[in-house]
């Protein structure tokens, strides 16, 4: 049994939880802004939202986007226990992101400034997942030069 | 036997409500902002609700004790007592009412900050998820005076109205209430409505309160009872 894993399949695992776990917080603040739950504070909220997760999906975006202009297989590959591991820092980031917004009603202090205190917990693991997150996305692979035929030794023409 | 003694004149104290007294020597009866400061409603009370079936003359202490009664029968037992021209104000304690203008049940009544969801359902959890959750508060002062008045463009704040409660009499000092009631008196009552956009945000007056003086009265049950 290998330990190791395509790159490509180890970015997208990455992917479909950044981008759909992501994307529900993402909806959950859009609804709350438009059903007026920060009031004159949704600037506030959004302030503190947007630098959670959109440096992290934006990167990623980035990334799977040259990837896909790229011709050919990428073919590295990364250890599977550092995927495993960025995976699970990813959930857990996420959770406890979710835990934050989903739990706020239940928290004494007014919502924008319990976000301003989560940074205390949020910041640091941010930036080990995010550190992680970078050194998966951002290994460059260099477009293999294309094939060029073998030059055919041509024949002195009898002229 | 010192202990019992204690506890009984304790006990005549608290039964007896609004009984009458007079104000400390060298002390005032503290005068009321005049005109007041703007209202965000404010409601007359109909002499009919005073009148009398008896003969008797019918003094200020009695409109006094029947704003009292009514008062106490809806929960409202803080109260302070101030002065203005010809007559006095009784203000009450604040207390937070739901977007329907009824009381909340105490203790949310009476505490000055919105709280936390406590209870789950998941409807409720939902709305406070979603929506924004405002509290919104009221001081009640009746205004009892011959005098006709105004208001001022004063904006008054939450922390100032609720120091009304503590700067008043805590009962209606004897000369004032042996004043007689006539038609040419008038009971007004001015109510204060603050709204907190959020839990732990100040609270502001609403100019214009989302509810009528009259609707203000009669969603805190204290119309019902002066109509008694």
């Amino acid at each position: 049994m290998t330990d190791r894993i395509l790159l490509a399949k180890a970015r997208w695992g990455l992917s479909k939880i950044w981008f759909s776990w992501g994307g529900m917080l993402f909806t959950i603040i859009v609804l709350q802004s438009i059903f007026g739950r920060y009031g004159e504070q949704v600037k506030e909220a959004w302030s503190w939202f947007i630098p959670t997760i959109i440096p992290t999906i934006a990167l990623m975006m980035g990334v799977l986007g040259a990837e896909a202009m790229l011709s050919g297989d990428d073919v590295r590959n990364v250890k599977k226990n550092f995927y495993t591991i960025t995976w699970w820092l990813s959930f857990g980031y996420l959770l406890i992101l979710s835990i934050t917004i989903l739990l706020e009603p239940f928290a004494p202090m007014n919502a924008i400034e319990l976000y301003l205190i989560s940074n205390f917990w949020l910041s640091p693991l941010q930036g080990i997942v995010g550190g992680a997150i970078a050194l998966l996305f951002t290994s460059q692979r260099t477009e293999a030069p294309p094939e060029v035929p073998p030059p055919v030794a041509q024949e002195p023409s009898d002229q | 036997m010192a202990r019992h003694s204690y506890f009984l004149i304790l006990l005549l104290v608290v039964a007896t409500g609004c009984t009458r007294g007079e104000v400390e020597k060298g002390k005032k009866f503290v005068k009321f902002p005049w005109p007041p400061p703007k209202a965000s409603a404010q409601s007359l009370i109909p002499n009919s609700y005073f009148e009398n079936e008896s003969d008797q003359v019918l003094l200020v202490k009695d409109i006094d004790q029947k704003i009292c009664d009514a008062l106490t029968a809806q929960g409202y037992s803080a109260r302070s007592y101030f002065a203005v021209p010809g007559g006095f104000a009784l203000v009450t304690r604040l207390e937070q009412f739901d977007e329907d203008g009824k009381s909340k049940a105490p203790p949310d009544r009476w505490v000055t900050d919105t709280r936390p969801m406590r209870d789950f359902s998941l409807g409720a959890y939902i709305r406070a998820l979603f929506t924004a959750s405002p509290g919104y508060y009221r001081i009640i002062v009746f205004i009892v005076t011959p005098v006709l008045f105004d208001q001022t463009d004063q904006e008054v704040s939450r922390d100032e109205a609720m120091a009304w409660l503590r700067s008043g009499l805590n009962n209606l000092p004897d000369n004032v209430g042996a004043q007689e009631y006539t038609q040419s008196q008038v009971c007004t009552a001015l109510i204060y409505e603050f709204k907190q956009p959020e839990k732990g945000t100040e609270a502001k007056l609403s100019e214009s309160g989302q509810f009528s003086g009259i609707e203000h009265l009669t969603n805190a049950g204290l119309l019902a009872e002066l109509k008694k």
